[in-house]
């Protein structure tokens, strides 16, 4: 019994937030209105999941497949999660939509494996270096490619098309550096733990372990400490922060390490799952760009829940139709679907 | 009661607060601002001119949110021509813009946060400060700026640079888009600001006669260039034309 | 006839007169209408496998040439419908809606591509395609469709070139400058998009059956991001605004690459199997960044709109 708030894993992670001031029966209400309410913003992102944990844990042990999708969707889906924040920390914080932010991914994944393979440590234990390294990337990215940019008052449609090009540049030079072929990690296979009658792999739990650590950090040095105020003031009107006293670099580079960072632990979670291969981060981007958008309609945390919802979605669907293609393709044609009744307002709610 | 604070200059009124020297300033290739100088003592000193006259350029040139061209800018005996906006802020500036003067997906208890992450006076006493200059605020601060009324949200802006704990006050059109009733009450309060708090202001306006009531001195700004700062008792009407070259 | 050409240079010089086509359109929709459209490879690739799946698959009662006719029409008109479609997708939401909508379109034909391979043989791929003429050797049939392909390329040049000159143009470029202030003004610029993207991404299907029956063989690796990109990287580096842009440009990333260093260049022989493709892609990417940081508007530089206004009012 006691499994349940383990096994969903993600789901669970909220029980330390103080939730008492948000309590909310008017979750299903809210959903369907995604009008950012001016004081109660996080509140559908929080009572939503709750709601839907509940509902999704009974069934868990009615049926296997539920059992299933839920397991196997919230583990092996959670590098996405990871992912999808860290895109959406510069997509809400910096207002940049960063294609090339999928190469800090791919690179994470190519970092664990030098690390791994240069100091002999375990996957566990390379996990965080690669995250930082990623993040560095992150960090010489925006000095030299994003802030020059944005100097220059490269706007919309140039700069995601600088993204694309940055994102091509480092998808093929990194092949001069780590070669052209997929490449594995040499760690002992890992032990699997059974999580509802269904085994995982350790690292799989590590994973949804950083997403869980790392959303709620993220969250709460973003909404209750002065440097979360200062990225938050400065994402919301960037001259008069700066003329407030906002030290507009440090806040920007911040934010682009941590989501650097994140990026970086996907990667490596993705990687040791398969393979890294220089394809690893762009594969994603589609599916981060749609949880993303998606999942602004509330705060960050509605990027997580979403992403964690799209992980079990897709798992689902994919064993339910035997084909991963298949539960992609129907998953970006409800996404469009979304996109498109949502509008304009979709779009223009997810930034900030 | 104004009349009587207007007698009071306070003898340290000669020290400049703010001193700009040649300034030219403008707009990639556009320049705006040609040749300015004046200084800004511990007064209040506003600004006219018509629409399109430079005002809002020279205050943003001020808050170093554009860069300057040519000449200088001195804060209380130090060159900060080249200073960024944030360490103008640290040093005393306090900038009021006309438009987004707030941070709109901020709650007003955040927006005054913003403002006093600098300065060296306690949060809670700043606090209680703005809130007796602008009760308003008081029971509303769980609002997000963003939804507040233009009379509202002004006063949100100049709390959160009051938070700052400013030397100078720049205040761009701060009674522009108001109601005359909101209009008279927020001259006063300016003018209680700087008595109260020994603030210097900077402000703009295009309404002369309204604005000249509490200012100490005043220049006229036309297409960028600036006339002679004059005693505002001394602003006639026939001057006013003909500083404003009409 | 032609000893001078080998096969390898008849391909080499097809694939760059496709990506001057698909740039040149590229032109229209990022260019002057400024409407995001990351799903290039989407439209062309729905061409490549309509006309694919209707010319292997279907048993016509007639044969060449109308059975390439019928085929590609068809697959012109998929392409037309779906950009009308996608434009429509995308017409009330801003540039990163419009990057997710193309982008998620062409992820779609990619997925259908390789998932439904009972119709378009999935990753193993589709052939049974060939030249809808016979006029000799296999070179010979390569040349005259490559001759055929640089044709409609050339008609493509021509019709932006009329775009730009024409009263249509005009509100395209309105309607990229200042939407609102063209809406203002009575267009409707949700009409404006709608066409434009029913017309051009027709035209990228056709393109797409043209390199259908070159190669006659698809596989969904032909259908990726890489050739919206390489479109992408041509225009851009010759001048997004401008019409001879993609054809300059192109000349410059796909040719260069493609043709000069591929056979007039002497590299080591194990280079052009994986660093050449790979160093190509990076450039390309490098392209991007280094001109829009350093020379925005590309090597062509800015739409010159008074001598664009003059020659509208001299047509008039």
């Amino acid at each position: 019994m006691k499994d349940t708030g383990r096994g969903v894993g993600v789901v669970g992670d909220d029980t330390p937030q103080e939730t008492a001031p948000t309590p909310t029966s008017d979750a299903p209400g809210t959903a369907s209105a995604p009008t950012a309410d001016p004081a109660g913003r996080q509140r559908p992102a929080w009572a939503i999941p709750l709601l839907a944990a509940a509902v999704v844990a009974i069934g868990a042990f009615v049926s296997e497949f539920i059992a299933e999708s839920l397991v196997i969707g919230a583990t092996e889906n959670a590098p996405l999660v990871l992912a999808a924040l860290g895109f959406a920390l510069l997509y809400r914080l910096n207002g940049l939509l960063n294609v090339a932010f999928t190469e800090t991914v791919t690179l994470g994944g190519y970092f664990a494996i030098w690390i791994t393979s240069t100091t002999g440590w375990g996957f566990a234990a390379a996990v965080i270096p690669a995250g930082i390294l990623s993040g560095l990337l992150s960090v010489a990215t925006y000095l030299l490619v994003f802030r020059p940019a944005k100097k220059r008052n490269v706007d919309g449609l140039e700069l995601i098309v600088i993204s694309f090009g940055l994102a091509l540049f480092l998808r093929h030079a990194l092949q001069f550096v780590f070669g052209f072929r997929a490449r594995f990690f040499e760690t002992p296979p890992p032990n699997t733990i059974d999580v509802l009658g269904v085994g995982v792999p350790s690292f799989r739990l590590l994973a949804v372990a950083s997403v869980a650590v790392l959303s709620f950090a993220i969250y709460q040095f973003i909404r209750r400490t002065s440097y979360g105020l200062q990225i938050r003031a400065l994402a919301s009107n960037e001259g008069l922060a700066e003329s407030s006293g906002v030290r507009p670099l440090n806040v920007t580079l911040l934010i682009w390490f941590v989501a650097g960072f994140a990026g970086g632990l996907a990667g490596a979670f993705f990687g040791v799952a398969s393979a890294v291969t220089p394809l690893l981060g762009t594969r994603q981007l589609l599916l981060i760009l749609l949880v993303v958008l998606v999942g602004g309609i509330w705060d960050l945390l509605g990027v997580v829940w979403v992403g964690a919802a799209t992980g079990i979605a897709l798992t689902a669907m994919t064993l339910w139709l035997g084909s991963d293609l298949w539960a992609q393709l129907i998953l970006i044609v409800l996404f469009l679907g979304l996109l498109k009744t949502r509008g304009g307002r979709l779009t223009a709610g997810s930034k900030v | 009661m104004p009349e009587t604070a207007a007698e009071t200059p306070t003898p340290t009124t000669a020290e400049a607060v703010l001193t700009i020297s040649n300034l030219c300033s403008g707009y990639g290739s556009v320049q705006v601002l040609h040749d300015l100088s004046f200084e800004v003592r511990n007064e209040i000193f506003t600004i006219l001119g018509a629409n399109g006259a430079g005002k809002t350029t020279l205050l943003r040139t001020l808050a170093h949110l554009l860069p300057v061209t040519s000449g200088s800018i001195g804060f209380r005996g130090t060159d900060v021509t080249h200073a960024a906006a944030h360490e103008t802020a640290r040093l005393g500036v306090g900038y009021v813009p006309q438009e987004a003067a707030v941070f709109p997906d901020l709650t007003i208890l955040e927006n005054l946060q913003v403002g006093a992450m600098i300065g060296d006076r306690a949060f809670d006493e700043c606090l209680e400060e703005v809130f007796q200059t602008f009760p308003d605020l008081r029971s509303k601060t769980h609002l997000r700026a963003g939804n507040l009324s233009g009379g509202e949200s002004r006063m949100v802006a100049c709390g959160r640079a009051l938070m700052q704990d400013p030397k100078v006050l720049l205040l761009d059109e701060p009674t522009a888009g108001l109601s005359p009733l909101y209009v008279e009450q927020f001259f006063e309060t300016i003018e209680s600001i700087h008595r109260t708090r020994n603030v210097a202001v900077l402000l703009t306006e295009q309404n002369a006669t309204k604005a000249l009531g509490i200012a100490d001195r005043v220049m006229v700004l036309s297409l960028g260039e600036g006339s002679t700062p004059v005693d505002a008792a001394e602003m006639t009407k026939e001057r006013l034309k003909e500083a404003y070259k009409l | 006839m032609l000893d001078w050409l080998d096969a390898f240079l008849i391909s080499g010089l097809f694939g760059v007169v496709q990506i001057i086509g698909l740039g040149l359109l590229v032109h229209l929709q990022m260019g002057l209408t400024r409407v995001a459209n990351f799903g290039v490879a989407g439209f062309w690739g729905l061409g490549l496998y309509v006309f694919g799946i209707l010319y292997g698959k279907v048993d016509w009662p007639f044969g060449d040439p109308w059975q390439f006719l019928v085929c590609a029409i068809a697959a012109t008109a998929a392409s037309a419908l779906a950009g009308l479609f996608v434009a429509w997708l995308i017409s009330d939401l801003d540039v990163d809606g419009a990057l997710v909508g193309t982008l998620g379109f062409a992820t779609v034909i990619f997925l259908l591509a390789t998932a439904w391979s009972d119709l378009t043989g999935g990753a193993a791929g589709l052939g049974g395609l060939g030249f809808p003429y016979d006029a000799g050797p296999a070179k010979t049939n390569e040349f005259i469709w490559f001759v055929l392909t640089t044709a409609i390329v050339a008609g493509i040049l021509a019709y932006v070139l009329w775009v730009h000159r024409s009263p249509y143009g005009r509100l395209l470029i309105a309607v990229g400058t200042n939407e609102p202030l063209a809406r203002s003004l009575g267009k409707s610029s949700t009409r404006a998009k709608l066409t434009l993207f029913t017309i051009t991404s027709g035209m990228m299907g056709l393109l797409g059956v043209m390199q259908a029956v070159m190669f006659r063989f698809i596989i969904p690796a032909n259908v990726t991001i890489n050739i919206t990109l390489a479109a992408l990287a041509g225009l851009i580096l010759g001048g997004i605004t401008r019409a001879w842009g993609a054809v300059v440009g192109v000349l410059f990333t796909v040719a260069l690459f493609d043709i000069v260093i591929q056979f007039y260049v002497p590299l080591p022989q194990e280079w052009y199997t994986q660093a050449i493709p790979v160093a190509r892609e990076a450039i390309f990417g490098l392209a991007l960044v280094l001109v829009l940081l350093f020379r925005p508007k590309g090597m062509l530089g800015e739409m010159k709109r008074p001598q664009l206004m003059r020659r509208i009012h001299d047509f008039k």
